[in-house]
């Protein structure tokens, strides 16, 4: 960025802008959605079929394996997202 | 066109879309910091420079300006993203029937540009991803996705409507041949193709992937458009050839030198007695200090860079430095947007 570059008049704007964390938080907002929207579809799809999934979904409690599961498949996630804030490893020397 | 995004294309971008209602609410509350903070008219800098870093050095430990960075920085770096996903997901449905549109029809693309792309052709505008042709249905991308999934729902007005009104400007309705600079996905040369239905309807862009969108729209409705790739300042065409030349927001997306060669163009080719209308965004002129920030920030965040000096074009004096007469150069309807230049060519 040079100083007859506009951008760099809005030095603390452009940090902002180049902040890693803050847009990594949006794209999780925007994959979240989409879950959020899938599982909508689904429910919806399945009480058309008859199936009230959605209150069956709240009073049903994890299996034991299930729960195993879920810990696997959380820990994978946050794994993700904690890479995603590191900065690149050092090139092999 | 009838499509139907799949579930994962649908809620992005509806989440992508909505998010610039989420922006608009942050931006209402960055302008009450800034006047609570003291930045008013008569406190903001005259000079704009001056200004924006006046602006960021008030409001630099501010969440709300923090936030509506964030936010606009995502949806700047995203949506173009989004949208070719959305596409990607529906190709092997869509795909064919796109190419049947574009071979199956009567409208032509001719390729007669004369020389090198220009450079100003170089920029990711509105930082869609690839820019204008980086991906090979981006005209699709561009045109239906972006622009009526996304643009449409964030921008004030109906984006549509206004194309269409604009032309009640013009004070003929015979023109038998309308020239197009910047026809892009055609959803202003489907309103000249509306409002003048005995007119033979060109159109240029410099991007294939647009025209080929064009083409698309065009056989979609039997309409015989002819689409030139080419510079609308250098267009090859004969003198005296057509009656309208316009433009719809194009002004700003060029260099205001290629806009002053247009104009030139534009009257070389016209036909004595022809008209030239072109459109665009409001002039700096116009707006007060307040106003000529947001547009400057906007411009330089949303890839803009040559927003600026379009928007300090005068636009009356280039359009008489270029031959035009009865020249008016306002915003539309007493509003200050969007902004046209019209200029008649003496019989």
């Amino acid at each position: 960025m040079n100083a007859k570059d506009p951008a760099a008049l809005l030095s603390r704007d452009q940090a902002v802008r180049a902040d890693p964390a803050a847009q990594l938080a949006l794209t999780l907002a925007k994959e979240l959605w989409l879950l959020r929207d899938r599982q909508i579809v689904l429910e919806a799809m399945l009480t058309e079929k008859g199936i009230t999934s959605s209150e069956l979904i709240d009073a049903w409690q994890p299996t034991a394996a299930v729960k195993e599961r879920l810990a696997r498949e959380r820990k994978r996630f946050l794994e993700e997202v904690q890479s995603a804030l590191s900065p690149a490893p050092e090139p092999t020397r | 066109m009838d499509y139907s995004l799949k579930q994962t294309g649908r809620a992005a971008m509806e989440f992508a879309g909505d998010f610039g209602g989420i922006g608009a609410r942050v931006r209402a509350q960055v302008g009450a910091e800034m006047a609570a903070r003291g930045l008013t008219e008569k406190t903001l800098a005259a000079d704009l420079d001056e200004r924006l870093a006046q602006v960021d050095r008030t409001l630099g430990d501010s969440t709300a300006y923090a936030a509506f960075a964030m936010l606009t920085e995502w949806s700047g770096r995203n949506h173009g993203r989004i949208a070719q996903s959305a596409f990607d997901e529906l190709r092997p449905d869509l795909q064919p029937k796109l190419e049947s549109l574009q071979q199956q029809g009567p409208a032509t693309i001719e390729r007669r540009l004369r020389g090198p792309l220009p450079h100003y052709f170089n920029h990711w505008i509105h930082r869609t991803t690839g820019g204008w042709d980086g991906h090979d249905y981006q005209g699709f991308v561009h045109g239906e996705l972006i622009h009526r999934e996304y643009v449409a729902r964030n921008y004030p007005g109906d984006i549509f409507a206004q194309r269409r009104e604009i032309l009640s400007v013009l004070p003929r309705k015979d023109y038998r041949r309308i020239f197009e600079i910047g026809t892009s996905s055609a959803h202003y040369t489907l309103q000249l193709a509306a409002t003048f239905p005995q007119a033979e309807i060109w159109g240029c862009d410099l991007s294939l992937r647009m025209l080929e969108q064009a083409q698309r729209v065009a056989n979609e409705r039997g309409l015989a458009w002819k689409l030139y790739q080419l510079a609308g300042e250098d267009t090859g065409f004969d003198a005296a050839c057509v009656d309208l030349v316009t433009s719809y927001i194009v002004m700003h997306e060029v260099p205001a030198d290629i806009t002053r060669a247009q104009m030139r163009e534009a009257f070389r080719i016209l036909r004595p007695g022809g008209d030239l209308l072109f459109t665009d965004v409001t002039r700096y002129a116009a707006l007060d200090r307040a106003g000529e920030f947001w547009a400057e920030y906007t411009a330089i965040n949303g890839g803009e860079p040559f927003w600026r000096e379009a928007a300090r074009l005068d636009l009356k004096q280039a359009a008489e430095d270029a031959g035009f007469v009865n020249v008016r150069s306002e915003g539309f309807r007493g509003a200050k947007y969007p902004w046209f230049v019209y200029g008649h060519k003496p019989a």
